[in-house]
């Protein structure tokens, strides 16, 4: 009753997929770094291939290791992964302004990435043997708990887009182990309506306008919504009345927080935690530089090493955050498409992998992995085309850096182990 | 085989939810290649153009300074390039072949130019701008620039930078009237950064180079290069506008470059004070001296010995910035009799034959009070013209209480006195008349309350207050008997292309009107100063009959009094008036008069207009001799 496959695979296809965009990945930060002959860039190409083939030995060795190993030592990996985040709370280094290195051993590393993996492997390792479900409400606690603590702590150092990840990430996890997307909507509805409450109320700070009762229209908007939905679905009382609740004290401490609350200064400190990009000086600079090189690459592109905004050097960290305008800017929207297109490939690739495998653990794995690096692309692309804050979230396969490059490279080995690993356990 | 006890999914379930996560992703990633499509598709034409106007910097061409010019056309301040020792930090290779190279250079008297440790500590700052050129040594001379030139195969990265700097001919002889530049200070960049000015741009901080800005200025052209995200330049764009530069206006003075050199020489370095010469037919000033002074080109030396001289010169107690001309109140002393004589002459309360009813014993009592005369041994009794030729204290005490404080105030306010005259120049300083309602309102604070016998003061100029320039003004006056001018030191200004483009013309700011008799007995007095027995008998001219009036006037900063002399000449019809005064130094006739006469007598002998008045004068002195002697 239990599949045992007969012969391991390894997934060649996944693998290609990942290797063609790494390459593409040194290609881009060779073009977004060439112009420097001398200072700390000029050995970004050399460090960015040996990051790759130190990946390449990591992947190796995380798909030969037994699939049970991870589902053993998941709650350790996990534990382990927060008292890095701790130890780095307490003596992180920091880095342009947010806490997010720690040395250890003479190594830079970042906590927050090993806390991916780590909750990942928990949260899988936890609904392996339960089942998730808004009827029992009981069954949130624990993963919540388990979720809510690397947030936090991450949240705290400050950085955004890490906790905001970290937070996505669960979403398909939870959804694999049983909730069904109405239930993801009622259960996120609360989010939803702070994010629509908070939004226009900020955006009248940021601009000095006061739209008075029309800064209620979005939410009142998706309130309805949320209503409908509730009218048509009738859930249980304590979910309606729970969930309508909940919506409506969301929205009512948001609006009265910030207009009866918080002052002006705690105000601009909560737009520059969701925004740090957003300086008086040059507000969005980045972005809008972003924009202009990924809109000037039109169809095709301005071609390799011709981007004028890169050669030109007006892009920081392009290399690193913002190496998807490189493309964008030397290939255009073709490359762009190109790109997206195996980034779409490798995860669903990745997705398609719980086809073949049984194991309910296994399966919350790839499903965590997959949906942790459609994420990273999701709002890292989302970043460069100006749609969403810079948060300071890498795009993967692309993007220069260790910690990252190595991160991406366990969460292949999970896609790769699945498959190739003997699921008996 | 261990079998745990956690659920295996189900085949079904597995695949539905794994389509549903794979088209959430997809339709999550079709909202990024839609945005693409916005950007890259819609908005590509905008998109393009800002990508090319982001590598397109707008460099400003800075616009030649005007000229600062005499009224006979010689330079006064002028621009000169100055060539500077910068290194592009990105195109060095070895910095230890630049350092090694560099302090081989030596110049004219053998010194080598650059210093080691400095060069090291330079090249070690300028890495941090890597595409800016970072200046290594300003201000070097041509003869370097040449050698570094030559070999520039030897030194990578190292380039000349040509700039334009202010050169004063005339240097500390003429520093007050024409000031000096010096970069915007940060505190006042904001409110000139929409006048077009540039961080780092220089501006007149004084004098002439301050009052006409606008005019030196010009206007600054306008290219566009390409540039790069560090501002290293790539060349100019051919096919974009360009605005050439409108160089500054020159501005020709009424100051005579020979006379400010003549007044500046004469007065003594010792002693603080000014000496101001001004054409009273006009008010145009020909020489403004004000001592201590500075060199203005110590303002455009190089940057270090630039802020090293700064700082002596800002602290230095004698305060040599200030321009002592306009912005230095002296008691006027005896000078101010003067203008008590004119006052008792036109009220009709004093004419030339009064005789005060107490003669000079060497002192004057006014009930409990005991007022001295200068000269203890006594006077006697004078008439007016003998009271002012003497300079005696008692007669103008009694002068003085005849009149009163209004009548003496009316006359000094006809003369310009206690009121800014209104010269081109900022900083200017009105004066204090005293008089009973300024007296108590001024000393208010201290309790004190006019008294009549105040007036007794007044009279002798021992409470007022005036500025160098108004008594230069005030002699002008005495003399010419009709108008006073406002005094003015910018003639005209012309175009580079010498188009005069503006000018100014003489303004009357009071008409005197005085009755030809309270003239010629203003006239006899001043002459009667001259003349033997008098006190400014060293201020005169061969055959120029000069007039003027000396003072020691007493002052509460120092044991010796202010030395003061106002003078003009030809006393009855004046083309030229001037004033001196010297802080402390003495009596106005041994100090003062010496200075004005002086410059008195080099205008009479160099001057073209002044030699040809001196020639006439010389003439009808001659004629007048034949007359006597043929009526004899």
């Amino acid at each position: 009753m239990f599949e045992i496959k007969k012969k391991t695979e390894f997934d060649l296809p996944l693998v290609l997929t990942a290797l063609a965009l790494w390459i593409v990945g040194v290609f881009l930060i060779f073009s977004a770094t060439h112009i420097y002959d001398s200072g700390p860039l000029i050995h970004s190409t050399r460090n960015q291939i040996i990051w790759i083939a130190s990946g390449a030995v990591i992947i190796l060795i995380v798909t030969s290791i037994p699939t049970r190993f991870y589902f053993s030592f998941a709650y350790v990996m996990y534990g382990a992964s927060l008292l890095l985040l701790l130890y780095g709370f307490f003596t992180g280094v920091v880095s342009k302004g947010a806490e997010r290195w720690v040395n250890i051993a003479g190594l830079r590393i970042q906590p927050s990435e090993f806390a991916k993996i780590g909750l990942l492997l928990a949260l899988a390792r936890y609904f392996s043997t339960k089942t998730i479900s808004l009827e029992r409400l009981p069954s949130f606690l624990l993963p919540g708990v388990m979720i809510m603590v690397p947030f936090g702590l991450i949240l705290k150092q400050p950085d955004l887009g890490t906790a905001l990840i970290l937070g996505l990430m669960a979403i398909p996890m939870l959804y694999w182990a049983g909730l069904t997307f109405l239930e993801l909507f009622f259960l996120f509805s609360p989010a939803v309506s702070l994010a629509l409450s908070a939004i226009p109320l900020i955006l009248a700070f940021t601009f000095n306008t006061h739209g008075g009762i029309w800064e209620a229209i979005p939410w009142g908007v998706f309130f309805v919504v949320l209503c409908a939905v509730l009218y048509f679905t009738r859930p249980r009382m304590l979910i309606l009345v729970g969930v309508v609740a909940l919506n409506l004290i969301t929205a009512g401490i948001t609006t009265f927080a910030w207009n009866g609350v918080l002052k002006d200064y705690q105000k601009k400190r909560i737009l520059s935690f969701i925004n740090p990009q957003m300086d008086p000086a040059g507000a969005g600079y980045q972005v809008i530089q972003s924009k202009v090189a990924i809109g000037s690459g039109n169809v095709m592109g301005k071609g390799y090493l011709q981007g004028t905004q890169t050669r030109l050097s007006f892009l920081p960290e392009q290399h690193t955050d913002f190496i998807f305008s490189v493309l964008g800017e030397q290939f255009g929207l073709f490359g762009c498409t190109a790109i997206l297109l195996l980034f779409l490939f490798l995860i669903i690739r990745g997705y398609t992998t719980t086809q073949v495998v049984r194991n309910r653990f296994t399966n919350l794995v790839v499903v965590g992995s997959v949906s942790l690096l459609a994420f990273h692309v999701f709002i890292n692309v989302s970043m460069t085309l100006g749609m969403m804050p810079v948060v300071g979230v890498p795009l993967p396969f692309l993007s220069y850096g260790g910690s990252f490059t190595l991160t991406i490279a366990i969460l292949l080995g999970f896609l790769l182990n699945a498959r190739y690993s003997k699921q008996d356990f | 085989m261990p079998i745990s006890s956690h659920f295996q999914d189900d085949q079904q379930e597995r695949a539905g939810k794994s389509l549903r996560l794979s088209i959430v992703v997809a339709a999550l990633f079709s909202i990024l290649v839609a945005r693409l499509f916005y950007l890259q598709v819609v908005q590509a034409e905008l998109n393009i153009r800002l990508s090319k106007e982001n590598g397109m910097q707008l460099r400003v061409i800075k616009a030649p300074r005007g000229l600062i010019l005499d009224r006979n056309g010689q330079v006064l301040a002028r621009n000169r390039p100055s060539y500077s020792i910068c290194v592009l930090p990105y195109k060095v290779k070895k910095r230890s072949d630049i350092v090694k190279n560099l302090i081989k250079i030596r110049d004219s008297s053998g010194h080598p130019v650059f210093d080691s440790t400095d060069l090291w500590l330079a090249l070690r700052d300028a890495q941090r701008r890597r595409f800016d050129p970072a200046r290594l040594k300003e201000d070097v001379s041509m003869e370097v620039v040449s050698i570094i030139e030559e070999h520039s195969m030897e030194l990578p990265g190292i380039t000349v930078e040509t700039e334009s700097r202010r050169e004063y001919p005339l240097g500390r002889k003429a520093f007050h009237v024409l000031g000096y530049m010096s970069e915007i200070p940060e505190t006042q960049f904001d409110s000139l950064k929409n006048q077009g000015y540039h961080y780092g741009d220089l501006i007149g901080k004084a004098g002439i180079e301050r009052q006409y800005e606008e005019i030196f200025r010009g206007k600054d052209g306008q290219e566009y290069v390409e540039v790069n995200a560090y501002g290293k330049s790539l060349g100019t764009i051919k096919d974009m506008p360009r605005a050439d530069p409108v160089p500054g206006g020159n501005v020709y003075l009424t100051l005579d470059a020979a006379l400010q050199t003549v007044a500046a020489d004469s007065f003594p370095e010792a002693f603080k004070g000014s000496t101001v010469a001004l054409d009273p037919r006009d008010g145009g000033v020909l020489a403004m001296v004000s001592s201590p002074s500075v060199d203005p080109n110590i303002f455009s030396a190089a940057a270090a010995q630039r802020s090293r001289n700064w700082a002596t010169v800002a602290l230095d107690p004698n305060l040599p910035l200030n321009n002592r001309a306009i912005a230095g109140t002296y008691p006027p002393g005896s000078t101010f009799k003067l203008v008590t004589a004119a006052a008792g002459l036109m009220s009709g309360k004093i004419s030339g034959t009064t005789h005060m009813p107490t003669p000079c014993y060497g002192y004057y009592r006014l009930g409990g009070r005991i007022a001295h005369c200068w000269d203890l041994k006594g006077h006697g009794s004078l008439d007016l013209i003998g009271a002012v030729k003497a300079s005696c204290d008692v007669y103008f005490y009694q002068a003085g209480l005849r009149l009163g404080d209004k009548i003496i105030n009316k006359a000094a306010d006809l003369f310009c006195l206690g009121q800014p005259t209104g010269i081109d120049l900022y900083g200017e300083k009105s004066g204090w008349l005293s008089g009973e309602e300024e007296y108590n309102r001024r000393f208010a604070s201290r309790h004190w309350v006019w008294t009549p016998g105040l007036a007794m003061d007044m009279a002798i100029g021992q409470t007022q207050l005036v500025t160098p320039l108004q008594l230069a003004m005030l002699a002008g006056a005495l003399g010419n008997g009709n108008y006073v001018y406002r005094p003015f030191l910018m003639k005209e200004v012309r175009n580079s292309d010498g188009m005069v483009i503006a000018q100014q013309n003489p303004t009357v700011l009071k008409t005197l009107n005085l009755d030809s008799a309270i003239i010629g007995t203003l006239h006899k007095s001043l002459i009667e100063v001259m003349s033997a027995g008098g006190t400014g008998g060293r201020a005169n001219v061969p055959n120029v009959p000069v007039g003027g009036k000396t003072g020691s006037a007493q002052n509460p900063q120092g044991e010796k009094t202010h030395a003061l002399f106002m003078g003009c000449a030809p006393a009855e019809a004046p083309v030229i008036s001037i004033s001196t005064v010297a802080e402390n130094a003495g009596h106005g006739g041994s100090i003062a008069a010496p200075i004005s006469g002086a410059v008195l007598r080099y205008y009479f002998s160099h001057d073209p207009e002044g030699k040809r008045i001196a020639d006439s004068c010389a003439q009808t002195a001659l004629a007048d001799k034949h007359k006597s002697r043929s009526a004899n």
